[in-house]
């Protein structure tokens, strides 16, 4: 799956020197345009299940940033995520509800802890290739899953347990912002920005990687690690760090998660939601930053949406009746898994790609008639 | 200064408990020259240029005696990221490049040890460039959809990207078609003119032997010849053996 996933443009971002004009300049405006429709999503969107839906994403596109750097930049096969989620939920809950750390404390805490776990388990992952690879990280899922399970002090056991809430001049953010009596942002609306806020830090940091001596490592790791090696790469000690960084991101997304939904069980970090998380990384575009969001995003925001265009289907009922038949959950499932059909045969290098297809084809043409 | 940029003594390989792939190797590459080292099949070249870049354990090899000097430092049970560093690079045979990364992107990672400042990998582009000029204008282009050649040419700018003294080619006419062998045989002679020492490793005898100075024959295992390359070129058995000649048609003052 590593084999067809930058596209051009993301070629294009490492190695700098040997830009095209046209996209050293365009670039930034791209970026400045998003960031301002972002920081506008929340005054336009009424609803607060779509808001819900869309803080979800941002959350988990923190994690998919971490997938794009293991498995789309470094090309190790890795279903551990939900493994390493929890060491950083965990660890957030300990330090902000046990110790009473603010959250600049225990969010970047949970990257680190998670980090140092990722690192811990790289001995492991550098002896082996593909899918074994791939197997031995999900007996890391299983194993971490009966930590939890039985390691009830920290995590409450299968009941499980409060999460750290992230408190900012004193208000928790679930409560939305309060200046004196009147409410300026609203839960839904306080937490977009706090989970966009670090998104854009994570995807800064993916992004630094991505350009850097580091990034070029990776990449020249995944293409073929014995040549890496000739060129002096370090290949032990480069997949190692992609491990390590990515259990990082693994660790604040499942802190972020357990701080937004207020609570934590054993039983929501599953085999399961590791699968999720590499969906949501090839749908958007393996390897690639904004891929990772807009994978987020489909995988969050389609069940919703397929569930909503249901009730507008004829001879669907909205509940389970007794004698079966269609109904909208089983529908929006079908069509959901229909979705990802779509996406990846027609664009295999997923949505980012997708999204990128009229901004290129304009640019060929343009090509095309100046000369 | 007087030190050889490579030296390989007594050097024994084997790979697993039994198969000794390597017995007491005697190799030297003076500084400047290229020195070529032939041999059929099996013979143990690519073992050889393993010993000395580092890389035998990932192949399940082991050196049992016998040192590896890199310009007279003993580096025999150093990382290859630190022989690179000590200014040795290596051309792999089958080329082995990044395939999708692009061609600036691969030539960049040669570079890796150096950790170049902007102004120092331009440099050292330009200069890896101006040894392979086709590769200019496929910068953008991944390395994947290259031909054989500008593989080759690829493989050979990535190495001198980390701008090495010694320069371990492997089997760079490999599988090319005659007039891309002589390109690679002229860039071979522009990069030893420079100043890089190389040691060439060629099943196409003849070509090693028009540009190296020295040459040694390794069969089995073992050095079975070797001299100045004008001599290997006139020796009847090693024209019979690997320039295609039959003895009676080599003419040849035996060495």
């Amino acid at each position: 799956m590593t084999a067809t996933v930058s596209t051009p443009e993301t070629t294009a971002e490492v190695a700098p020197g040997f830009r095209r004009p046209s996209q050293r300049r365009r670039g930034p405006w791209a970026v400045a345009a998003w960031v301002v429709l972002m920081l506008a999503v929340p005054l336009l969107v009424s609803s607060d299940q779509w808001m819900g839906v869309g803080i979800f994403a941002l959350i988990a596109a923190v994690g998919v940033l971490g997938i794009q750097i293991v498995m789309g930049l470094a090309g190790q096969v890795s279903i551990a995520t939900a493994a390493f989620m929890p060491i950083g939920a965990y660890t957030a809950a300990w330090l902000g509800v046990d110790h009473g750390q603010p959250f600049w404390v225990w969010l970047p805490a949970s990257a680190v802890v998670a980090g140092i776990g990722g690192a811990l388990f790289a001995p492991i992952a550098v002896r082996m290739r593909g899918h074994y690879l791939g197997v031995a990280t999900l007996g890391l899922v299983f194993i971490a899953s009966y930590v939890w399970e039985v390691w009830t002090d920290l995590t409450g056991g299968s009941g499980g347990r409060v999460a750290a809430p992230v408190v900012i001049n004193g208000q928790d953010l679930l409560d939305g912002y309060w200046s004196g009596d009147t409410q300026v942002l609203t839960l839904f609306q306080a937490w977009w920005y706090f989970a966009f806020a670090v998104l854009l830090v994570a995807m800064v940091v993916t992004w630094n990687i991505k350009r850097s001596r580091l990034g070029r490592a990776f990449m020249a790791v995944r293409d073929k690690d014995l040549a890496a090696g000739v060129v002096g790469i370090p290949v032990t000690r480069t997949k190692t760090t992609a491990f390590a960084i990515s259990s990082a991101f693994a660790g604040v997304s499942g802190s972020l998660l357990a701080a937004y939904m207020g609570y934590v069980t054993p039983a929501q970090w599953s085999l399961t939601l590791s699968i999720d998380f590499i969906a949501m990384a090839v749908i958007g575009g393996a390897g690639t930053i904004a891929g990772a969001l807009l994978g987020a995003l489909f995988y969050k925001a389609m069940p919703e949406a397929v569930n909503w265009l249901s009730t507008y289907v004829p001879f669907v009922s909205q509940d389970a009746k007794v004698d079966g038949g269609l109904t909208a959950p089983l529908l929006s499932q079908m069509l959901f898994g229909a979705a990802i059909l779509l996406v990846l045969l027609f664009e295999p290098r997923g949505l980012n790609a997708l999204v990128r297809r009229p901004f290129h084809w304009a640019r060929t043409r343009r090509e095309r008639s100046a000369r | 200064m007087s030190e050889p940029a490579l030296a390989v003594t007594d050097l024994s390989v084997r790979y697993g408990a039994a198969a000794t792939a390597l017995t007491g190797i005697d190799l030297m590459v003076p500084r400047g020259e290229i020195v070529t080292l032939l041999g059929p099949n099996g013979a143990g070249k690519s073992t050889l240029m393993r010993a000395v870049s580092g890389l035998l354990h990932v192949h399940g090899g082991v050196i049992t005696s016998g040192r590896v000097e890199l310009l007279g430092s003993d580096v025999t049970s150093d990382r290859p990221a630190a022989r690179v560093r000590r200014g040795l690079a290596q051309a792999l045979e089958g080329r082995q490049v990044f395939p999708d990364l692009t061609v600036a992107e691969n030539l960049a990672a040669g570079g890796h040890v150096r950790r170049y400042r902007k102004a120092q990998a331009r440099e050292a582009l330009e200069r890896a460039l101006s040894h392979l000029p086709r590769l200019h204008d496929l910068m953008d282009r991944k390395a994947g959809y290259l031909s054989g050649g500008e593989q080759q040419m690829l493989a050979i700018g990535r190495a001198l990207m980390s701008q090495p003294t010694v320069l371990l080619l492997d089997e760079p006419s490999l599988g090319l078609a005659p007039k891309i062998v002589e390109t690679v045989r002229d860039i071979i002679l522009d990069i030893r003119d420079e100043g890089t020492s190389i040691l060439l490793v060629e099943q196409n005898a003849a070509m090693a032997l028009s540009i190296a100075q020295h040459g040694y024959v390794l069969e089995s295992g073992r050095i079975v010849r070797s001299g100045a390359a004008a001599d290997l070129r006139d020796d009847d058995e090693i024209a019979a053996l690997y320039l295609g000649v039959s003895a009676s048609e080599g003419a040849g003052s035996h060495a």
